[in-house]
């Protein structure tokens, strides 16, 4: 990997069973992601977005191909090495946020930190990253209790509380209002800006794609846009 | 983690409720049925050594409570039993059973003079012996179930009898009647069931000795030291051990099955929680663990359910039977608990390792 290369996807592909017969999700997909790069992935439902996010943040394996993540290949990992990368290496925020509906605020933020193994120092300070998504007066409130653009700063909260080198959102803004979506795309670029993280975001709203600083376009499992990066690979 | 197990116990009250009121149902029909069979057991061991003796006669071949009703020996052993070096005193007993008000009670017929030179004396709190051949002796659980004092009449084996005394429950029989008179009743004159004997000397090695040497001496008969005569019902009882242990499996199967289910729906519906989890790093030992630990808690609270309701039943048996007596020991508890929470655990390791198989995304896809 090239100095500044810090995300590796090489001939990606990703089938499913479906019906007896084996389904493109994505075919021959190659792209590279530089250290503190803010990307988003865009494209129409179904094109294999969400699938190549899932496969550069680890959360599943490729049929073929290989991604390598800071030199790392999750392909090669057992599960515990998989569930240490993603626990150390990633920050999943969703859609439908996620939030674990039985704990408070604060509770899903303090979990997070312990399946992450994190200790007592290390990350970020649960209630200063909940002040600041403006939550800090609602910590102690069930996800049941909050707004849904509330909920997703606090799934935000959650992702970027053990400062991951790589924040993955998958249609972070599909569900909030105009007003909520701005908030949180402000919120990624604050992120992005004081923790130095990559950001990988998949939307289909071309507007969203804006707030990034490279958009790739996908379509039927193929990127079909690939601008390079800002980023100085090599 | 803890918190998480918690909250979701909380989360789904009425489930959890139902998963610990069925584990607890479990833990009490096993702490009950076998309290009450060990606590019979253990009161007629206990009647026994009360008598005073330290050896029970019986005919070699007899064993546990079947023997006592209907064995039939001459009475012409009391003497060679008293010639055998050890015996100080024998005492020939005649033991049948008698029904009064649908519960059923042990009746001796006794001399009892001899009764009580093997050292069966009865603590009269009411009345006085007998002195004639139509008179009894009730203990006072009898007459305070049935309500009767002394110079009340009561039916035994289809004869009236005037209660001449009341004495002091816990030794012996509930009923004693004269051993004339008892034989007569039953056409079994010159016979009896069993004999007490006393020894010389009461410490283990001279009882022991003396068991022996009765053995050795009259083959046709067969000694029980009185000290062991709880463990020898148990043992030789038959089908008790076997009662017990189809009783603790019960238990243990229950608990494994509601756990087993609980754990399962639990599963299938928080399957996009456990994706959130694996998103989030976990592994599937957490996974694992998570479902563990929720189901010991579930057992615990199964388990203090179960001693919650064996309590009640203790309590409502003492009201309305108060006759039956239930043993319940720190063991028997701590033996209830572990199975309980054995049960749960081994009923949370299949849903717990078919959660930490599931597929973190297709978990986070499902509705």
């Amino acid at each position: 990997m090239n100095k500044g290369e810090f995300i590796e996807a090489r001939e990606l592909c990703k089938t499913y069973r479906a019906g007896g017969e084996d389904v493109y999700a994505l075919r021959d997909v190659n792209l590279t992601v530089g250290r503190g790069e803010f990307l988003s992935i865009v494209g129409p439902s179904g094109c294999g977005k969400s699938t190549l996010l899932y496969l550069l943040g680890a959360l599943v394996t490729p049929t073929s191909g290989s991604v390598v993540i800071d030199g790392a290949e999750p392909g090669n990992l057992s599960d515990a090495g998989l569930s240490r990368l993603r626990g150390r290496m990633t920050g999943f925020v969703f859609q439908r946020f996620n939030l674990l509906p039985t704990l408070t605020t604060r509770q899903n933020i303090l979990l997070s930190q312990r399946i992450r193994g994190l200790r007592r120092g290390e990350g970020l300070d649960a209630d200063e990253i909940l002040a600041r998504v403006g939550l800090g007066g609602k910590m102690h409130r069930r996800p049941s209790e909050l707004s849904m653009g509330e909920q997703q700063r606090a799934a935000i909260a959650r992702a970027v509380v053990h400062r991951p080198a790589i924040l993955l959102a998958d249609e972070p803004t599909g569900n909030l209002d105009s007003a909520n979506s701005e908030m949180i795309l402000g919120l990624f670029a604050q992120m992005h800006r004081e923790l130095g993280q990559t950001i990988l975001m998949v939307t289909h709203n071309h507007d969203v794609a804006k707030a990034a600083e490279r958009t790739v376009q996908m379509r039927d499992g193929k990127i079909v846009n690939n601008p390079p990066s800002a980023v100085r690979l090599c | 983690m803890s918190g998480m197990v918690w909250a979701n116990i909380r989360h789904r009250k009425t489930r959890s409720l139902v998963c610990v009121a069925a584990t607890g149902i479990g833990i009490a029909l096993l702490l009950v049925l076998t309290g009450l069979c060990r606590g019979m057991i253990s009161e007629a061991a206990e009647r026994l050594k009360k008598t005073g003796a330290q050896i029970l006669v019986q005919p070699r071949g007899a064993s546990g409570l079947l023997a006592f009703k209907g064995s039939s020996l001459p009475l012409k052993y009391a003497p060679e039993l008293e010639r055998i070096d050890g015996v100080a005193a024998a005492c020939p007993v005649l033991t049948w059973t008698t029904t009064i008000r649908k519960v059923i009670y042990v009746v001796y017929g006794v001399d009892l003079k001899r009764y009580e030179a093997v050292g069966g004396k009865l603590q009269l709190v009411a009345g006085r012996p007998w002195d004639n051949p139509r008179e009894c002796l009730v203990d006072t659980r009898l007459a305070e179930a049935n309500g009767y004092r002394a110079g009340d009449t009561i039916s035994i084996l289809g004869s009236s009898f005037t209660i001449a005394g009341i004495y002091q429950s816990g030794v012996g029989a509930g009923v004693y009647l004269p051993l004339q008179t008892l034989q007569s009743s039953l056409h079994l004159e010159g016979m009896c069931s069993l004999f007490f004997v006393r020894t010389a000397r009461t410490d283990a090695a001279a009882v022991q000795a003396c068991a022996a040497a009765i053995d050795a001496r009259l083959p046709a008969l067969t000694a029980q030291i009185l000290d062991r005569y709880e463990e020898i019902m148990v043992n030789e009882v038959t089908g008790l051990n076997e009662f017990f242990g189809v009783i603790t499996t019960t238990a243990l199967v229950i608990s494994f099955l509601v756990i087993l289910l609980t754990m399962y729906t639990t599963i299938i519906e928080r399957t996009r929680e456990i994706g959130i989890l694996r998103s989030l790093g976990a592994t599937k030992g957490f996974i694992v663990g998570l479902v563990v630990r929720e189901s010991v808690l579930l057992s615990a609270m199964g388990v203090a359910a179960g001693f919650g309701f064996t309590l009640m039943a203790m309590l409502w048996l003492s009201r309305a039977h108060p006759l039956l007596t239930m043993a319940l020991t720190p063991l028997a508890g701590f033996k209830a608990a572990m199975l309980g929470i054995g049960g749960g655990v081994l009923g949370a390791l299949y849903p717990g390792l078919r959660a930490a198989r599931i597929d973190p995304v297709e978990a986070l896809l499902y509705e």
